[in-house]
Order: structure tokens, then sequence, then C-alpha cells
């Protein structure tokens, strides 16, 4: 009797100890909400960029517990397709990354990209007019219209200009509504450029081999899109065509005139940074400096100055118009998920984050990019940014409604390629060294690009 | 330890070998059994796999090689571009390696007398070699600056204007050339230096006393008794020529307007278009596959010029017997 009876109590005591185990082991999973599991997360940028990820990230994970993530400074892939690809080969590809918004689209003619719009069909809460419909044609896929990102914000074109010099040279600033021409700007330019003598470029003394003062500074020196593109739009011409930018688009006489208007600042009127003054220094630091009165750049060049030469006295205004009216350009940065992710329905989860409640706030003022999530842009992060200037909106926000206002045209699957020897590269580098002139550099050039498009 | 064989073959040698001589044998191999397994697994391994991908197609983005056959070899030898990579490459050994030999040559003679400061000038001629190529690529992109750069400013003293060397299709291989030799000067002198100090000090006394000039005691006496130095630093700058890459993307590349490999794709190298049919490319034939046979094609190439300086060098390179 005894033995039955402690028998029943040690069944029931083991019993007990054994839901007591499992409560103990199951419990907090069964109580804790929101996703789980494990990401990697590559990244690539200078110090403040990694900061800004790693506080984002971070901020994701307090608000998730549930999920772990592994940050990581992947040899700049993302930025460098190359660097993907090795990662890719060796297995050790990231669930979620930033590609650069110059080779995404060759990302995605690889199939490296994952489609998210099945994604957001399905999420009731996500609406994709919340962004700019321009950020979104930035992150969608030329080759069959697949969405492969969400932005994280973007930057666009504008004129930044030196107010004292523009006083000193007794100068109407550039409007802010963007009602002046690039025929305003290369007359400013001339006035606005000054050798070791005084003496400014539309004066007979000008010595062009002793500027100290440039009159304008512009990214077509690198030779960059971002700086040429929106010269081009505004004349009526591209690199290559829109919106397809499937073929080459130089021999157009819009886009000769383009060109020529580029080299005529550099070499009829040495009003601008030529490649050899960029080589010493980079034009937009000279900018940054007080040596360049006029730059075409991006809102990065906010935050250079406040932490460079903060008491540059400083505006911005949308960029002129040619004949075809403004044009800018935007360049957005997105997160993607990697189409061989195992993870993919997590990686969503931060993915979507990341573009739009996580949009703003650790990352969005950092970065100096604009937030491109519903109107983020206009508070505290971007617009009203203690270092913002004075006209920001009307420079950095307007001109998004621009007809002409999209991203660099060049932007295709090919972009190294005809960036390159193969391409029009060493055309661009003729007409910016002086060597041709715009339509001696650009007569023929067309077949040659077009046969590597083709390729 | 002394093998004898009748045949010829390991495994008589083996068969053959006494008890301690076997054991010896593999202590030997057990000793170099690392070695071994790493020249397999690093090297031979890596080859092998190299040469099966110059047979596949593979952009590194599919699971694995797709099997093309004789495709890339086929594509190797009707692809317009490679005759003009190979050009610049060949264009860049001729002024690359005749001016690193007889520059660090003529240099080894000077810094091997014993004078003061000798020593200091080594040190110095030293340096540039081991300074990383990025650092050196971007000092000498400013030393061709024709805005602020010492070139150009040493010949405006005499009223003479040039161009940007690097901006300059005729210009630019020859300037890249300039600064590799530059900075490969110092391993030139190094190796010739201990070529000089190897040759006998009674060898120059006895051509002194027949009445041999000093031009004459380098010609008949340092120069043969450096040549199995001057065949070493032949090949292997040969070598390390056709194999330029990181100046090029550094020199040619920058801020100065100009696509890496241009202008005018004049400093376009093969192992440039190696790398750009591998990682940038995205042509039909682009991918690993392609970029594999590029480069079995050039490692062909070394070989083919290697094998031909050492038939040159039978005639011309002569080595001091031992005495003993």
């Amino acid at each position: 009797m005894y033995e039955k009876c402690s028998q029943s109590l040690l069944s029931r005591c083991l019993l007990l100890t054994i839901l007591l185990i499992a409560f103990t082991i199951f419990a907090p999973v069964a109580a804790q909400d929101g996703p789980t599991g494990q990401l990697t997360v590559f990244m690539w940028g200078g110090p403040p960029d990694i900061d800004t990820y790693e506080a984002a990230i971070a901020r994701y994970m307090d608000e998730n517990p549930g999920v772990e993530i592994e940050l990581i400074d992947a040899a700049g892939c993302g930025a460098s397709y190359a660097a993907c690809k090795t990662q890719i080969a060796g297995g050790t590809m990231a669930d979620v990354f930033v590609p650069g918004s110059w080779n995404y689209n060759a990302m995605a003619n690889d199939g490296v990209l994952e489609d998210l719009a099945p994604y957001v069909d399905a999420d009731s809460d996500l609406d994709l007019a919340d962004f700019h419909p321009v950020t979104i044609e930035a992150v969608t896929s030329l080759r069959d219209g697949t969405l492969v990102g969400l932005p994280m914000g973007f930057n666009i074109q504008s004129m930044w200009f030196n107010k004292d010099m523009f006083d000193a040279a007794g100068l109407d600033y550039p409007p802010a509504d963007g009602d002046y021409t690039w025929d305003d700007v290369r007359a400013w330019a001339k006035q606005l450029t000054i050798d070791e003598n005084g003496n400014t470029a539309d004066s007979m003394d000008f010595d062009a081999g002793k500027i100290v003062q440039w009159g304008y500074y512009n990214h077509f020196v690198w030779p960059w899109g971002n700086g040429y593109d929106p010269i081009l739009f505004a004349f009526g011409g591209s690199a290559m065509t829109l919106p397809d930018r499937g073929s080459c688009n130089l021999e157009h006489p819009d886009s000769i005139r383009g060109w020529q208007f580029i080299q005529d600042l550099m070499w009829t009127d040495h009003s601008t940074v030529k490649p050899d003054a960029h080589a010493e220094q980079i034009g937009f630091l000279r900018w940054v400096d007080g040596q360049v009165a006029l730059q075409h750049g991006s809102f990065e060049q906010a935050k250079l100055v406040d932490d460079q030469n903060p008491g540059l006295n400083y505006d911005i205004a949308p960029l002129p118009s040619g004949d075809a009216g403004n044009a800018t350009v935007i360049q957005v940065h997105m997160w993607s998920i990697y189409s061989g992710s195992p993870n993919k329905e997590l990686a969503w989860h931060l993915l979507r984050w990341l573009a739009t409640d996580g949009s703003v706030g650790d990352y969005g003022s950092i970065m100096t990019l604009i937030p491109a999530y519903k109107d983020n842009a206009l508070g505290e992060y971007f617009v009203d940014a203690p270092y913002a200037p004075e006209h920001t909106k009307e420079a950095q926000l307007d001109p998004l409604e621009w007809e002409l206002t999209t991203y660099p045209s060049m932007y295709n699957e090919k972009t190294d390629q005809i960036q390159g020897s193969d391409g029009f590269g060493d055309a661009l580098s003729e007409i910016l060294n002086n060597k041709k002139s715009a339509e001696e550099a650009l007569t023929g050039i067309c077949a040659q690009v077009d046969a590597v498009m083709q390729e | 330890m002394r093998l004898r064989s009748p045949s010829g073959l390991g495994l008589n040698l083996w068969r053959d070998a006494s008890p301690r001589a076997r054991r010896q044998w593999l202590t030997a191999y057990a000793f170099m059994s690392l070695q071994l397994i790493g020249l397999f697994v690093f090297i031979l391994g890596p080859l092998l796999v190299s040469l099966y991908y110059t047979f596949t197609k593979w952009d590194l983005i599919a699971p694995a090689p797709k099997w093309t056959g004789l495709r890339n070899w086929l594509h190797f030898f009707g692809d317009a571009r490679i005759g003009q990579v190979l050009g610049n490459t060949l264009w860049f050994i001729l002024w690359a390696t005749s001016s690193f030999l007889l520059l660090s040559l003529a240099l080894a003679v000077l810094l091997h007398q014993r004078r003061r400061g000798t020593t200091l000038f080594r040190a110095l001629f030293f340096i540039p070699y081991i300074t990383s190529q990025v650092a050196v690529g971007l000092v000498w992109s400013w030393m061709f600056n024709t805005r602020s750069g010492p070139i150009p400013n040493f010949f405006r003293l005499f009223g003479i204007e040039i161009p940007n060397l690097l901006l300059d299709e005729s210009y630019a291989m020859i300037a890249v050339a300039l600064v590799a030799t530059w900075q490969a000067l110092g391993y030139g002198i190094t190796i010739y230096l201990a070529g000089l100090q190897g040759i006998p000090g009674e060898l120059y006394d006895a051509s002194s006393v027949d009445g041999a000039s000093g031009w004459q005691r380098f010609r008949f006496v340092t120069l043969p008794l450096l040549s199995p130095t001057v065949l070493f630093l032949t090949v292997t700058s040969f070598i390390a020529a056709f194999q330029l890459f990181d100046l090029v993307i550094i020199l040619t590349g920058g801020a100065t307007g100009v696509a890496p490999g241009g202008p005018g794709g004049s400093t376009r190298t093969i192992v440039l278009y190696l790398y750009e049919q591998t990682f940038l490319f995205s042509e039909r034939i682009s991918g690993l596959g392609y970029g594999a046979t590029i480069g079995w094609m050039l490692a062909v190439l070394i070989f083919i010029v290697t094998m031909a300086q050492f038939r040159f060098a039978r005639s011309t390179v002569f080595f001091l017997e031992d005495s003993d």
C-alpha cells in the first residue's frame, strides 16, 4: 500500500517537473510577439554612414528582440557589384544589402535582387504612393519593371552658391524658384572667376593659368552623369535614351549642344574647374573651402560645410532651365533583398521597417539623404535640419515635380561598360580635356555604345 | 644517400631500398607532407579548377558553372580587343623592363663603390619598392599635373609647356612605365648589388694588370659575370610587367576625366581587361570562364616568353664555375 502510494506521488512529481521545465523553455517564445530569426545585412560607406546603419539596426533590434542581425561591412558589396559577386559565389551573401543606384540594374538583370512587388501587394499597410513616384521609378528594374528595392532616401542636384562672392561681384543670387537659365550661369561664372591679379574671366587681362577663384564647379569633370545629365536634359538631350536607357543618345543635336556648352565653360571661358584642377583638389571641396562661387551638387555639401567650414555664407537654388525646361537628377539609395536569401520573409520585415518607420530618426538626418517616405522630408530630418540652408525645400524638394527630373540616363544594366573605353568614356574624356570639339568627339560614338548594349 | 634502380622506377627504388633507407624516405616525406598538401590544395588544385572554368560560362551568380566546351578559347582568338590590350601590355613591357634593367644596373654600379653616403642612397632607392602602389599612383598623378605638378613646372622653367602625360594617348603608357620603373628601381639595385658583390676582386685586379680601362673592366668582367643576375631580373620583370593592373587603375582612373585604361584605351592592359570581363562586363561571353581563359592564355604567353629568354640565355649568360 505504502509502495503503491509512493509510486503515484513520484509519478505526479515527475509530471509536474516536466511541465515546469517545458513552461520555462517555451513560455518566453510563446509570450514574444513579432518576428524571430537571424539576418545578415551588408553595408558600405564612410564612418558616418556606418554609424547610422548601426544605429538604425540597433533600433530595429530593440523593437524586435526576437531578431538577431549581423551587420557587416563587406568590402564594398553594393557599391561594387564585383564585391557582391564574390560573396554570392562564396555562399556568404547577406539577406539584405544596399545596391548602388549605378549598378542595381545590372544586379536585377542577373536575377540577384528579389522582386518586392508580391510582398508589397500582400502588405495592406504599405502603399507605394507614400513614396515619391520618381524614387519608385528609380528602384524599378529597367528590364522587366520589377520592384527591386525600397528607397532608403535620395539626393538631388541643386545649385549651391557662395553669397559673399555674389555680393562682391554685384550679382543677384540665383532665384529660388528656378527662373533662370544656363546662359545666366555661364555669364555669372565668367564674372565670378578671378585670377591672382584680380581680373575676372571676362576681362582681356585674365590669366587662365593663375585662377584663384572659380565661377562654377560641376561633377561632369569626373565625368559623372549627376553632373552632365541635368545640363543635357535641360538642353533636350541625354547620354542614353529616356526612359528606357537602352540606346545611346549622345549624337542627338541637343546632347552635342549640351556637351559643347560644358566644354565652352571649361576651355573657352575657363570659368569652371578643369580636370587637372579637380585632380589637385576635388571641385566640390574647393566650393566648401570657399574657392568656387557656384556649385552643382547634392545635400552632402551642407553637412560638409557644417563640418569643415561652418562660416561659409551660402544658400541653394534649383538648377536652371535650358530650351527644354528645368531639369535635374536624383540618386536613390535603396534597400534590397538578395534573391537567394533563405530568410526572405524576415528580410522583408526588416527592409520594410528601414524604408518606412525606420527611415528617419537615427539615420535620416545623418546620412544627409532626403527621406523618401511620406512627408518626412518636410520636418526636422531634412528641411528643418539645423544645417539646412534657407531655400532647401525650393531647391531640393520642389524639383521633384519637374517633368525632366529623373535618375541619370546612363544608369542601366551596363553602366560600367558604357562609361569605359568600350562605351563613351574616351569620347567624353576628349571633350573634357579639350582634345576635340563635342561634335568631333561624339560623331559615330553611338554605334560603339549601342554595340555594347546589344552584346 | 645514393639510390640505385635498374629500371629507374620509383617502385623498384622502394623495393630495392634497405629498411633504413625506407625509414629515411618515410621520415622525409612526413616532413614534406605539409608542404605537399599546401602545394596541391592551394596551387595545383586552383590551377586545375581554373583550367576547368575555361570550358564553362559562370557569372558567379548562377549556382554552378555551365559547360560551354571550347567557346571561351575560340572567342579569345576572335576578340578584337585582345590585340589592343596585348599591344598595350607589350608597349609597357618594352619601356618598363628596358628602363628598369638599365637604370637599376647603372645605379647599382654607382652604389657599389665604397663612398660615403652609398648606404643612405641604397635605403632611399628601396623605399618606393615597399610603398603601396596606391600611394605611388596618387603621388605620381600629382607629379604629372599641369597646374602644380613638379614635372610640367620643371619644363615650364625653360619655357616648355608639356601636356599631362596621363591624359595623352601617345604618352600615357610611357608615363605609367616611368612610374613602375621608379618604384621597382630599389629592388633591381639590391639584386644587382648582390650580383656585383659575388664577382671575385682578383678578376678586376688581373684585368687592371692587363691594362684594361674602366669601361673594358665593366664590359669584359662585370657584365659577363653579372649576366645570371641580368637573366633573373629580366625574367622576373617581364613576368611582373605582364601583370600590370594596380598602377593603371590608380593613375588613369582618378579624377582626371578619364576612364580606367584610358585615354583612348591606351593603358588598358590584358590583366585590366581580364578583370573587366570577369567582374564588370555583362557581355554574352563575360564571366569567370572567359576571365580564366584570358588568364591561362596570359600564363602560356609568359611561359613562351620565359622559355625564349632562357634559350637566348644559353649563349649570352656566363656562370662562374667553382674551382673546387
